[in-house]
């Protein structure tokens, strides 16, 4: 059988991990069926789409997605070294975007690709 | 309904789509064919041809031409997407609605994940996209280095002026081979390889590839459409690739250079391809797919720097450290920590470590977590990862 219940997904620098709520202030900036959820300079984006409109939410410069129906989190890149695909299962989601700290500029930073 | 491809229509796949792909990145017609033939297209969708059809020698060039016009007054405005529809709705709609009913859904879907499919990946996501997306982000600096440091000393000052000084703005533009032709070379395998009879459709949708097939990149406007000329590629895995020379080079010294499809500078892409990089060169590169590239060429950096192994764990993470080394001094850092790991796409990252987290625990699942975001449990229990 397989497991629809939410999980925490890593796909590249992207995390996703479902929450119970949206944080009280959120404040909803779109509502859409595809969601670049990490930009990339070379235009390999981390896309999350769905097949009906979903829900994205700022708040002090975290980003949180609420799903409802099952999405597709995908590399938009082929051939060589692209990030396979999840199944994102409905739910609230927290999006973080792994860091790496730099020891020239002495602090952490979101890793880019 | 044809129900099975015969062993020659199967056969006939690869070798079908390689030799569009060959096609798409040469160029056969002379540069009064490839106007001639803009002209035409512009008469198939029904619009007035343009008094004038321009061929400049690269992508860059047809932006420069188009800012230059802007900046001089002229009216222009782009009507790719017009032209674009058009042609769909006049030929790859009716192609397809007759592909529908007479092929068989599995073979369709063969022969468009083959053709289709592949050649989209090749022409589009490896290429054309890498190309126009560095233009696009890379517009303005591309000024100094083609048009200032190359030619400042005869530019005419109008030129200057008006390109300069009020810097490029990027204008969209059609990517035909890449946005459109692979949907036309797929329908084209049905009537070429006998599943489908000719018709006038079939006719059109020949006209229309030998149309644009030289275009590489058009700005397509009413009174003027202007031309790229095709790049020289260099390719390895159907990803741009040299670190002997440009991937990608127009005839009008406009290049970019790529390391397994990653875009560098040509500063740091000498850099890297001269396997003498330091560690600290390494770190210093922002972008991690660059930094990953970096690390491929010149391994022996982690080495040299006499880093030591700390603690490794089950899921290929590595946390090392350097410390009493110059580049300690450096960066003024006693210790320095970073996290060496295999990606599930088989690509080897390193990434730094913040000090005091790792001297607190020097765990490379920990550190690992930390730098996700999560708890060292969430991290342990995580299955969805790639």
């Amino acid at each position: 059988m397989k497991n629809t219940k939410p999980q925490i997904v890593r796909h590249g620098e992207v995390i996703l991990k479902p929450i119970t709520s949206l944080p009280e202030n959120a404040t909803l900036k779109e509502t859409t069926k595809k969601y670049i959820v990490a930009h990339s300079e070379t235009g390999h984006h981390h896309v999350l789409e769905s097949k009906d409109t979903y829900e994205i939410y700022t708040v002090e410069g975290d980003t949180y997605i609420k799903l409802g129906t099952l999405g597709n989190l995908f590399h938009e890149k082929t051939g060589a070294d692209v990030h396979t695909p999840h199944v994102i299962q409905p739910s609230i989601y927290k999006v973080t975007i792994k860091q790496s700290y730099d020891y020239f500029l002495k602090k952490l930073q979101n890793v880019r690709d | 309904m044809i129900t099975q491809l015969t062993k020659k229509q199967k056969d006939a796949i690869i070798p079908y789509r390689e030799y569009w792909i060959d096609r798409i990145f040469r160029t056969e017609q002379t540069d009064d064919e490839i106007k001639k033939n803009i002209k035409k297209l512009y008469t198939m969708v029904g619009l007035e041809q343009p008094k004038e059809v321009w061929i400049m020698d690269s992508m860059f060039g047809v932006q420069v031409a188009i800012n230059f016009l802007k900046n001089n007054g002229l009216e222009l405005s782009n009507i790719c997407s017009n032209i674009d529809s058009n042609i769909c709705s006049n030929i790859y709609n009716n192609i397809d609605s007759n592909i529908c009913s007479n092929i068989y859904n599995n073979i369709r879907s063969n022969i468009y994940n083959n053709i289709y499919n592949n050649i989209y990946n090749n022409i589009y996501n490896n290429i054309c996209s890498n190309i126009d997306s560095n233009i696009d982000s890379n517009i303005y600096n591309n000024i100094y280095n083609n048009i200032c440091s190359n030619i400042d000393s005869n530019i005419d000052s109008n030129i200057y002026n008006n390109i300069y000084n009020n810097k490029l703005k990027y204008f969209g533009f059609s990517l035909n081979e890449a946005t459109w032709l692979h949907w036309y070379i797929y329908q084209k395998y049905y009537f070429d390889n006998g599943l489908l009879l000719e018709d006038k459709y079939s006719q059109q949708l020949n006209a229309y590839i030998e149309m644009c097939i030289d275009a590489w990149a058009v700005y397509y406007s009413p009174n003027i459409a202007i031309v790229s000329r095709k790049p020289v590629l260099k390719r390895e895995n159907d990803r741009l690739h040299s670190d002997q020379v440009p991937a990608v080079s127009f005839k009008d010294g406009y290049e970019l250079y790529y390391l397994d499809g990653v875009h560098f500078e040509k500063e740091l892409w000498e850099k890297v391809v001269s396997e003498k990089m330091s560690f600290k060169e390494i770190m210093a590169i922002d972008i991690s797919d660059r930094r990953t590239v970096a690390l491929k060429y010149n391994h022996q950096a982690i080495l040299n720097e006499g880093a030591i192994l700390i603690h490794k764990d089950d899921r290929k993470n590595e946390l090392y450290l350097i410390k009493n080394k110059e580049i300690n001094k450096e960066l003024e850092e006693n210790k320095i920590w970073f996290l060496k790991m295999t990606c599930p796409t088989g690509r080897i990252f390193i990434e730094g470590v913040p000090p005091e987290e790792a001297e607190k625990n020097p765990n490379a699942t920990a550190m690992q977590a930390l730098l996700c975001g999560l708890t060292i449990e969430d991290y342990i229990n995580m299955k969805m990862e790639s």
